[in-house]
């Protein structure tokens, strides 16, 4: 039966051709759109994990849920003390947490880079060595208790300057390498925006010592206590605070019940499970867009190919009525077209897979060549897994088969009488 | 071996019907060669139809061994056609896009018995009809008669004990007519097969053993 249908899908060739084209344009779209949701997937949680480790819990001060209760609590109240941290160090299971703090006063940094001095308005932040260890370059440095002060810079903050202002201003973009050692001048008390604020009246030499996924992007971050000193100094109102508590576990497994034992006490947490699930049912929401477009086109494709098959099978009256003359049943019958058009969507699928890997390595490598100078560009934007292509297989074939039941039902109930005598 | 009891085969027309065999009461005994004569439009054809199982009837019983044919499900008459009967068509009914060699070994693939010895039995039948240096040719390059030949191979490759041929030299010359029915007389005798052909010549209708006259759907 199959060397049959074989031969009958070799002589028709024009009918292999539509058919296995409807079928090789879905499953093309198909696996295009999944190799793009597992690239976007895949990106995400990969960039979740360079910020966070499995480990870790961010822990915030709790922030009220009626809004108008918020307005009538003071700033400090909301800010985590030490009192905070020692309660979140005395967890069972916390191996470390390093609180992190923020220069509370407005402040301005100023660098010259390739020949242009930069100034612009940023917050600096305060962590202990212990935090960012791995992504201090030059070592020691984060001990330095004299001027220029070390400094950690946000990665993303480095991309976001080359993507959004070298890239579209023709400046040259800048990388990790020429950066580190860079000295940069910190302006207490000025802004570029304020015009009351605008006396230099003291400066800060700051200098580069790494980059780092962790620090927040919006800032520099400096050593902890040097920016208890810089508050003592130039905002002495403001209490000793952290912002936010960053929690590390003494095993993954544990992080969950640990994050909850921490909120349970008041606090706000945040961890990487958690957020890999928020990400995972965004992702979700796309998979499921994705496929229901994959869906339209494959059911135009099953459209496409119903009606080849009807035409095909009114032509092929009188040969499919010889077959039943010559003793083949219904089922035969039926079966002898589902394997044409299983035969045909393996064909059409195999075709529709190799484009869309064809494809999906073109936009990988055009993507990569564009944006090679972003770290936060993914490797990879299409990934067409073993799975994917499994699936991909298996819905084309499935596709083809399932638009051909119709005609196939149809085929099978020809007399062979009225065949035969046509 | 094939009993036909008060046969009667209509065709509805609107609220009235056609009437196309009336009351056939036949009988043909095992390896017997009969020819069914009538001019075009007698029954002939219809009545060949419903022995080889392609149509069903109105009325009566069709034995064949004794079994009811027209009390058979689809299934089982497909069954039938394909080990009982072998068909030679007027119009050859071949596929053209396959070749000789496998357009004899075609009903196998409905029998699920396609195995190397029906590919040998396929060659003695290929070497029986004369047509070895054929083989492998499409049916395209083979004339009219040479059709026929692979036609009457492909009614035999399953062994049937009847063979069933409307009008097969109907699309032939006479020359070629006159070889092709006695290929057939031939095949009949060694294959040991119940020989039924259907014609308007009687020319070829005087060469079988009995000849059964019909007319307007009656046997005369």
């Amino acid at each position: 039966m199959i060397l049959l249908a074989l031969k009958n899908i070799k002589v028709r060739k024009l009918r292999t051709f539509l058919i296995s084209f409807s079928i090789t344009i879905g499953t093309m779209s198909l696996i295009i759109f999944l190799g793009l949701n597992e690239g976007i997937k895949k990106a995400s949680f990969e960039e979740l994990e360079k910020s966070k480790s499995l480990n870790e819990i961010t822990v915030r001060p709790k922030v009220e849920e009626s809004q108008a209760l918020a307005v009538f609590k003071t700033l400090t109240e909301r800010r985590l003390q030490e009192k905070d941290l020692e309660t979140i160090k005395n967890i069972e299971g916390v191996a470390f947490a390093y609180p992190e703090t923020q220069f509370n006063e407005f402040t301005s940094l100023e660098t010259n880079l390739m020949g242009y001095s930069l100034i612009t308005d940023a917050m600096v932040f305060g962590i202990e060595e212990g935090y960012i260890k791995n992504d201090i370059k030059i070592a020691n440095s984060w001990n330095e208790t004299n001027q220029p002060y070390p400094a950690i810079v946000s990665r993303k903050l480095l991309d976001i300057y080359n993507f959004t202002i070298a890239i579209p201003q023709g400046l040259p973009t800048i990388s990790e390498k020429t950066l580190i050692g860079k000295e940069i001048t910190m302006y207490p008390g000025f802004s570029t925006f304020f015009p009351d604020l605008k006396n230099k009246s003291d400066e800060i030499k700051l200098k580069v010592v790494g980059f780092s996924d962790k620090v927040s992007m919006v800032g520099i971050t400096l050593p902890l206590n040097i920016v208890e000193t810089l508050n003592q100094k130039y905002a002495p109102k403001s209490k000793t605070q952290f912002h936010q508590i960053h929690v590390i576990t003494n095993n993954p497994e544990n992080t969950s019940e640990i994050a909850k034992t921490i909120s349970s006490k008041n606090y706000s947490t945040h961890y990487l499970l958690e957020e890999v699930q928020n990400i995972s049912a965004k992702v979700n929401y796309l998979t499921y867009a994705l496929l229901a477009i994959s869906i339209l086109i494959l059911s135009t494709s099953s459209l496409a190919i119903i009606s080849t098959f009807l035409g095909q099978i009114a032509e092929r009256i009188k040969e499919l009525g010889l077959y039943r003359a010559l003793g083949a049943r219904k089922n035969q019958i039926k079966k002898l077209i589902l394997i044409e058009a299983s035969l045909i969507g393996l064909f059409g699928s195999i075709l529709g897979i190799l484009l869309g890997k064809t494809i999906s390595i073109f936009i990988n490598n055009y993507i990569e060549k564009k944006l090679e100078i972003f770290e936060i560009i993914p490797e990879n934007f299409l990934i067409i897994t073993p799975k994917i292509i499994t699936i991909v297989l298996f819905f084309g074939t499935l596709i083809a088969i399932f638009s051909a039941y119709y005609p196939a039902s149809k085929a099978s109930n020809i007399s062979p009488i009225k065949a035969i005598s046509k | 071996m094939i009993k036909l009891e008060n046969v009667y085969k209509r065709y509805n027309q609107g609220l009235d019907f056609f009437e196309s065999l009336s009351n056939i009461n036949l009988e043909i005994k095992e390896n017997e060669f009969i020819s069914i004569v009538g001019p075009s439009g007698s029954g002939k054809s219809t009545l060949l139809n419903i022995i080889g199982g392609l149509d069903t009837i109105s009325d009566g019983k069709v034995l064949i061994k004794n079994k009811d044919i027209s009390t058979f499900s689809d299934e089982m008459l497909s069954l039938y056609r394909n080990k009982e009967v072998g068909f030679v068509f007027q119009e050859f009914c071949l596929e053209p896009f396959l070749t000789v060699y496998e357009n004899i070994l075609l009903p196998t693939h409905f029998s699920k018995n396609k195995n190397r010895q029906t590919e040998i039995y396929a060659d003695k039948l290929i070497n029986e009809v004369g047509l070895l240096s054929k083989k492998n040719a499409k049916i395209s390059e083979l004339s009219g008669g040479q059709k026929q030949r692979v036609a009457i191979a492909r009614s035999l490759i399953n062994s049937p004990k009847i063979l069933l041929a409307d009008e097969p030299t109907g699309n032939l010359d006479t020359q070629t007519g006159d070889t092709i029915l006695k290929l057939l007389q031939d095949l009949h005798k060694t294959h040991k097969t119940t020989l039924i052909i259907a014609t308007h010549d009687q020319e070829i209708a005087k060469k079988s053993v009995r000849l059964i006259k019909i007319k307007d759907g009656k046997i005369i």
